[in-house]
């Protein structure tokens, strides 16, 4: 697990320095937000927006975040040091989810803003519905910008492939967030389960699969 | 030429026939009847090739011959299609954590632009378990040193093939795979990459070079290859590596 970790350092180190992702993606999200908040929509429909923005800016951000590891053949670099491609595709993951799950930090101050809404209640209930619906999301997008690294149409294919195949994990989370959200503030526990499945049914089958995407 | 290349390719001679093999353990690297294609393109074509440790083999051939695919197959960064390819007597296909005992460097760095020369030899030194002293040692090396502190991707084309070199060599590896490595570089660290070369052959490694350029084969290795279209077409000792010969090789593409 050590190499895990050295890949995950590695690659906050690395958007540390070069900030192309998080501004990038705090700013698509912040507009997306505001943009939808100047309608006058109401704050029922602030969950689904919330979880459209992040979805939206994290698949911008990922298909970015695997270039990477292609401009000069890195990934065949940690190929070639025969680290396991399943430690390999968690530790960018766990990059990923990191600079994700911060975007969403901001999303969700955003959202207090733009739509009026605050939270008292339920917070490691919502707490829980975000963490893992962004874990679903950031594996299948993981693995999707690892399998098109390679495609010159990357950034076109990566939205397109990643907002659909991430529906089940984005749609849960969605609702279980809209349950939480006041005037509401119900349980969701059976939701948090479902998110549960859904993540480590995800990054299980991304483990798995990861060997036959870096193979040349 | 038809679309398998087959009819003006010179007929050629295995230069490690398959009855060697079974000493295999002479051999760094062995490649066993590999072929490999591209979709529609063939890029490798059933090569027998043998490198024994302290030798160094030059791969000569002109564009598009297949030698970057020959170095990376025998890397393990590619799989070939058919055939086998055995560091220290051990297959890749059946052992992959082998590939731990070559060192490549290629066209591409391998390098990440936004780390220092110094964080990008502790990334791989980490990954590969060796000791973080060597990362110093290797940059002090190489020239180094001085550099060791700025981003790769404000280092020169040259300084850059140096920090790929000592990353390549970091570990130890007891195969060295090199592709056209005085590609970019100034007469100085040419001279280093020399007798970098050098010193791995004096230390019992197997060394495998694909260049174009027939005098530092010459001068480099002991024994030579050529690739044409994806098969071997000659085998020499490099000392015996005869210009025109190449060259007429080189016109039946």
């Amino acid at each position: 697990m050590r190499v895990w970790w050295v890949i995950v350092r590695k690659d906050l180190t690395i958007e540390g320095r070069a900030r192309d992702l998080l501004p990038a993606m705090a700013i698509l999200v912040l507009l997306l937000l505001a943009m939808t908040g100047a309608t006058g929509l109401r704050a029922e429909s602030a969950p689904a927006i919330l979880w459209i923005s992040v979805a939206v800016s994290a698949a911008y951000g990922l298909t970015r975040s695997f270039h990477q590891e292609t401009d000069q053949d890195q990934l065949h670099g940690l190929r070639l040091a025969a680290v396991d491609p399943a430690l390999i595709f968690l530790g960018k993951a766990t990059a990923n989810f990191l600079i994700v799950t911060t975007v969403e930090m901001v999303a969700l101050a955003a959202v207090t803003v733009f739509f009026d809404v605050s939270f008292g209640a339920r917070i490691p209930h919502l707490v829980a519905v975000l963490l893992l619906g962004t874990a679903g999301l950031v594996a299948m997008g993981t693995l999707l910008a690892a399998m098109l690294a390679a495609s010159r149409m990357r950034e076109a294919l990566l939205p397109v492939l990643l907002l659909p195949l991430s529906a089940p994990a984005v749609m849960a989370a969605a609702g279980a967030t809209a349950k939480l959200f006041p005037p509401n503030a119900e349980p969701v526990f059976g939701e948090i389960r479902l998110l549960l499945a859904f993540t480590l049914l995800f990054v299980a089958a991304a483990m798995l699969v990861f060997e036959h995407v870096v193979e040349d | 030429m038809d679309k398998d290349g087959e009819s003006e390719i010179p007929s050629t001679p295995r230069f490690v026939r398959e009855s060697e093999f079974a000493h295999g353990h002479e051999f760094a690297l062995e490649l066993r009847g590999v072929w490999k294609s591209y979709g529609d393109t063939q890029a490798l074509r059933d090569v027998w090739l043998g490198v024994r440790r302290g030798l160094v083999l030059a791969v000569l051939g002109p564009n598009g011959a297949g030698k970057s695919t020959l170095l990376r197959i025998a890397a393990g960064i590619a799989r070939p299609n058919r055939g086998d390819v055995c560091i220290d007597g051990r297959s890749l296909a059946t052992d992959p954590s082998v590939r731990r005992r070559v060192g490549f460097a290629g066209h591409l760095s391998f390098l990440y632009g936004h780390l220092t020369a110094e964080e990008n030899l502790r990334f791989y030194a980490q990954l590969y378990g060796s000791d973080p002293e060597r990362t110093l040692d290797q940059l002090d090396r190489f020239g180094l040193m001085p550099y060791r502190r700025r981003p790769v991707r404000t280092l020169s084309r040259g300084l850059v093939q140096r920090v790929s070199l000592a990353r390549a060599l970091l570990h130890d590896p007891q195969v060295v795979l090199l592709d056209e490595p005085f590609t970019g570089l100034d007469l100085d660290a040419a001279r280093m990459f020399r007798e970098t070369i050098a010193d791995l052959r004096a230390g019992g490694r197997g060394v495998v070079m694909a260049t174009h350029a027939w005098a530092d084969a010459q001068e480099l290795a002991d024994e030579a290859v050529v690739l044409v279209s994806g098969r071997l077409a000659l085998q020499e000792t490099a000392s015996a590596l005869d210009r025109d010969r190449l060259a007429a090789l080189y016109q039946t593409v």
